[in-house]
């Protein structure tokens, strides 16, 4: 039985109607490139300027394709790759650079390397790192718009924007109508409810939203590493973990509530408070488990999130907590404290912009893998300067100087940038950047003796490293964009990245002790580096019924000095990389039929590669895979609109993951609905 | 995707229907330059059209307010024939065709109402925080002396400007003087800023045209007929007119 939300709406509220112009009298923005973004440069500039490699998917893209989770959003990014685990379950790369470690743990494919931030707030989960798609307390109906910046970016958004940042604005209280109701459900027993209820008072606004999302796994059984086949799971022998999920076939189970109030932005002192609460019950690959891909992972989490900005000074402080739980393996389960606190100031300046900033991060997790109580301490200080020795000509420098507590060590992150105005319609740009990633509370601190539950001859102890040093990147990449004319846009990059100061828990020679058999793994840095060259094609058309955008990448990765197994001492070899597809790219095309009728054909393509891992999850080859979601949106009247999607058509029935759920068609309907006048 | 580019960047106007008419449109609510809102005053640029296209006994067809990327859209295509009333930018003097400037807009500088920022030159501009609308030129000489030595901020939206200028975010904001007084009324801030009487620059207004039509012969009578109404004194008359509908909603606004 699918579990329905009751969401109780506590306003009833007014609507609002504001006379507004067409903003487009003064040609100030009728090019697709004058698009404004403000994750490039920490501040409101356009598109076609902006001097990094960035993409802005709006809702109403989002709506147009059908998409149901944040996530899934990213398959209309260039340069990103976005695997489906199991029904709504995704994992996100920029530009690829997953798995390099040639034999490390399963939960090696996950992405620790870009930071994900709702509104200014760093929602990067600090176990192993990486993004916990699932916990984010929004749903894709509260997102106004998504900015992506491809590229290693610490120097503005301190560590972790090693291969990018994705920056999440969440929506406000605007002039439409005060209740909003969107109810979606698919084949897979899949159910999404949410709603919304907003106002504008006169010196202030709300909204509030809250949303329920339930849907089931594409398969009914499990790939057993063991046996090299999809099982049910009690035929599955369990060795790494003590339980499994009581509803095998349940993919998500998740709800979640938001209210925000705020004032006009453009007052001179200005706020925007977030309160935030989510809890989840998911399946996806986390966990290093020796038996099947998928863990089972219970999660809460709550907190606020206070922009407070007086005229050019902007301050920011959040405060979150929660506990994630992996069923199965009780020595993960953990509770969570994150602080952050931040501010910089724009010091504005003829030819001349300089913004000086402070952010403070202090994350505390609480489990029996590290021993109790631990906090990591991240202090960035911040110096970025524009400067513009001609109009059509800027010179931008960020450095970052980032302290952590653990390791005592402080890492110097940095970008060097410069924007050329060709002509017009066509600008330039080049880049050199140095981002480092966080130290994480299992690569530092685990410290755990681990005795299989269903073998106690065998026991593994991991030991972490205090002082290992940060994984870097440093991203060289040069930009050209061109508005052809008023419908195409053009935007080409090519990129070189080069990372090292990679780690692994390196194996070392098993001892008997006791009768039990023990195998320590300790954390060590490598001494692997990943070049990777690159580029993307990105080429948008804007007609009157017709839009159309495609993009495309090519990359070639090489790992230098590759060891051949993560044993103590192994050998070293150069070798390609394989486990970021050589090529990938997707076509979103639109067509308004009618005026209210629209149909999206989404298509992704991602070329062959393969996972090498260690034993006993072994090796996976993905073979070149194309997949279409087709969407038609229709609008009833303006109160009214639904839409009806169908995805993963494909010639294939293949994991797009480490032996994760098979992906089959499947089929959403949904219906908007709003209440009050306008 | 090669073949999808060169079919996007090669649509054309061949399956235009034929010329019984020329299509008109503007800006949506553009008020005094082109309005919808009266079908017997289209504004400046909509009157001198419709006057134009009578003298010339060309029928006219003015379309119904649609976004204006769409209208740019139609006519790059061909599907509009004439937009009344528009600023010449590189990117649309690559697309379209246009007239002898038949009128200009005026750039003022905008500041709250007890502001005691006085403007004769753009030297009194320096040191103080100002803003424009993004993409806005102030015109080549504004445009270098303002680089060079104005603080000035680049802001999305009339809207944005306007209210930044009104919370003091902003000591001035640059914007043209007789849009910029409408959005002033729109957004309920008429009586928070204030116009200054200065001009800073001006800017050229046009008749656009579409390269594509089937109906360039009678696009090219229109243009040499809104020639003859500059030269005669007729395109003066209707400026005139709307000069003094904006008097006297001044001073109905005063009472």
């Amino acid at each position: 039985m699918i579990n329905h939300l009751a969401v109780y709406l506590l306003l009833i509220l007014m609507g609002m109607q504001v006379a507004s112009a067409d903003g487009l009298f003064y040609g100030e923005s009728e090019e697709i490139g004058d698009t404004s973004s403000s994750t490039s440069s920490k501040h409101d500039e356009e598109l076609f300027l902006t001097p990094l490699s960035i993409s802005i998917v709006t809702a109403k893209q989002i709506q147009q394709s059908g998409i149901t989770t944040i996530a899934e959003a990213m398959k209309l990014v260039p340069g990103v790759i976005v695997r489906e685990q199991t029904n709504g379950q995704f994992d996100v790369h920029i530009r690829g650079l997953e798995a390099i470690v040639s034999g490390s743990a399963l939960s090696s494919l996950n992405n620790v390397k870009t930071l994900i931030m709702i509104d200014n707030r760093v929602v990067f989960d600090y176990f192993t790192g990486g993004i916990f798609w699932d916990t984010l307390p929004i749903s894709v109906e509260d997102v106004d718009r998504i900015e992506v910046v491809r590229g290693a970016v610490s120097s503005l958004y301190g560590a972790n924007a090693v291969t990018g940042v994705i920056h999440i604005f969440t929506k406000r209280a605007g002039n439409d109508s005060p209740i909003k109701t969107s109810l979606t459900v698919g084949s897979k027993n899949s159910e999404i409810v949410h709603a919304s209820a907003e106002k504008q008072f006169e010196v202030l606004s709300v909204r509030l939203s809250a949303m329920s999302e339930q849907r089931d796994r594409y398969e009914n059984s499990y790939f057993s590493f063991a046996d090299r086949e999809y099982q049910k799971i009690d035929d599955i022998t369990l060795t790494s973990s003590n339980e499994t999920h009581s509803h095998p076939q349940k993919a998500v189970d998740k709800q979640s509530m938001n209210l925000v109030i705020n004032n006009d932005p453009l007052e001179y002192l200005n706020y925007d408070l977030t309160i935030f609460y989510q809890e989840s019950d998911v399946q996806k690959v986390h966990i290093n488990s020796s038996d099947i891909p998928f863990t089972n992972n219970l999660s809460n989490s709550q907190g606020l999130n206070l922009k407070l900005n007086y005229g050019n000074l902007n301050s920011r402080f959040s405060h979150h907590f929660g506990k994630q739980e992996t069923l199965g393996f009780p020595d993960f389960t953990y509770d969570t404290r994150i602080s952050q606190a931040s501010a910089d100031y724009q010091f504005r300046f003829p030819k001349w912009l300089i913004q000086p900033g402070v952010d403070l991060y202090s994350i505390t997790y609480d489990g029996d893998f590290i021993g109790g109580e631990r906090t990591l301490q991240e202090t960035n200080y911040m110096l970025r300067a524009e400067y513009n020795p001609r109009r059509n000509w800027r010179f931008i420098s960020a450095v970052s100087y980032s302290d952590f507590n653990v390791p005592e060590d402080s890492y110097l992150n940095y970008q060097f940038l410069t924007t050329y105005l060709l002509s017009f319609d066509t600008s330039l740009r080049a880049s050199v950047q140095v981002a480092s990633s966080s130290p994480f509370m299992v690569g530092q601190y685990i410290d755990i003796e681990f005795t299989f539950p269903n073998d106690p001859s065998q026991r593994v102890d991991v030991k972490g490293d205090r002082n290992a040093r940060l994984n870097r990147m440093t991203t060289y990449e040069v930009g050209l964009r061109h508005q052809v004319d008023f419908n195409n846009f053009i935007e080409v990059e090519a990129f070189h990245n080069e990372m090292d100061d990679f780690t692994s828990f390196n194996i070392q020679a098993p001892v008997v002790v006791a009768g039990q058999t023990i195998v320590e793994r300790s954390l060590k840095n490598l001494p692997q580096v990943a070049i990777q060259n690159g580029v993307t094609i990105n080429w948008i058309y804007e007609g009157g019924d017709w839009n159309i955008n495609t993009f495309f990448s090519w990359q070639n990765t090489e790992i230098l000095d590759q060891a051949e197994t993560l044993n103590q001492g192994s050998d070293t070899q150069d070798e390609h990389h394989n486990a970021t597809p050589k090529y990938y790219g997707g076509l979103n095309m639109n067509w308004k039929i009618r005026r209210n009728l629209n149909l999206n054909v989404l298509t992704t393509y991602l070329d062959e590669h393969s996972f090498e891992l260690q034993q006993p999850q072994g090796a996976k080859a993905i073979p070149s895979a194309m997949y279409t979601n087709l969407t038609l949106n229709y609008q009833h009247n303006e109160k009214v609109e639904g839409f009806f999607a169908i995805k993963n058509l494909s010639d294939q029935k293949e994991s797009q993951h480490f032996y994760t759920d098979r992906l089959e068609p499947i089929f959403f309907i949904g219906v908007k609905v709003k209440f009050g006048s306008d | 995707m090669i073949l999808l580019i060169v079919l996007c960047t090669t649509s054309k106007a061949g399956f235009a229907k034929s010329c019984n008419a020329l299509s008109v449109n503007g800006a949506n609510d553009w008020y005094p330059y082109f309005s919808h809102k009266n079908p017997t005053h289209l504004g400046i640029m909509g009157d001198i059209v419709t006057q134009a296209a009578d003298r010339a006994g060309i029928e006219i067809n003015i379309r119904p307010a649609i976004p204006w990327k769409r209208i740019l859209f139609n006519l790059r295509n061909g599907d509009l024939n004439i937009i009344a009333g528009a600023l010449k930018t590189q990117q649309r003097a690559k697309q379209f065709d246009f007239s002898t400037a038949v009128h200009f807009a005026e750039l003022r500088v905008f500041v709250r109402r007890n502001s005691h920022l006085n403007f004769n030159q753009l030297s009194d501009l320096i040191g103080k925080a100002g803003g424009k609308v993004r993409g806005m030129s102030l015109g080549q000489e504004a445009d270098n002396y303002s680089f060079n030595n104005l603080i000035l901020d680049d802001v999305p939206s009339p809207k944005s400007l306007f209210k930044m200028i009104a919370s003091e975010r902003l000591e001035y904001g640059i914007f043209y003087w007789a849009t910029g007084r409408q959005e002033l009324k729109r957004n309920n801030l008429s009586s928070t800023l204030d116009i200054l009487p200065v001009a800073v620059a001006t800017e050229n207004l046009y008749m656009a045209f579409s390269k594509n039509s089937r109906c360039q012969p009678q696009i090219t009578l229109l243009n040499n007929e809104i020639q003859k109404m500059k030269d005669d004194g007729s395109i003066e008359l209707i400026i005139q007119y709307y000069q003094a509908e904006i008097a006297s909603q001044d001073t109905e606004g005063k009472k």
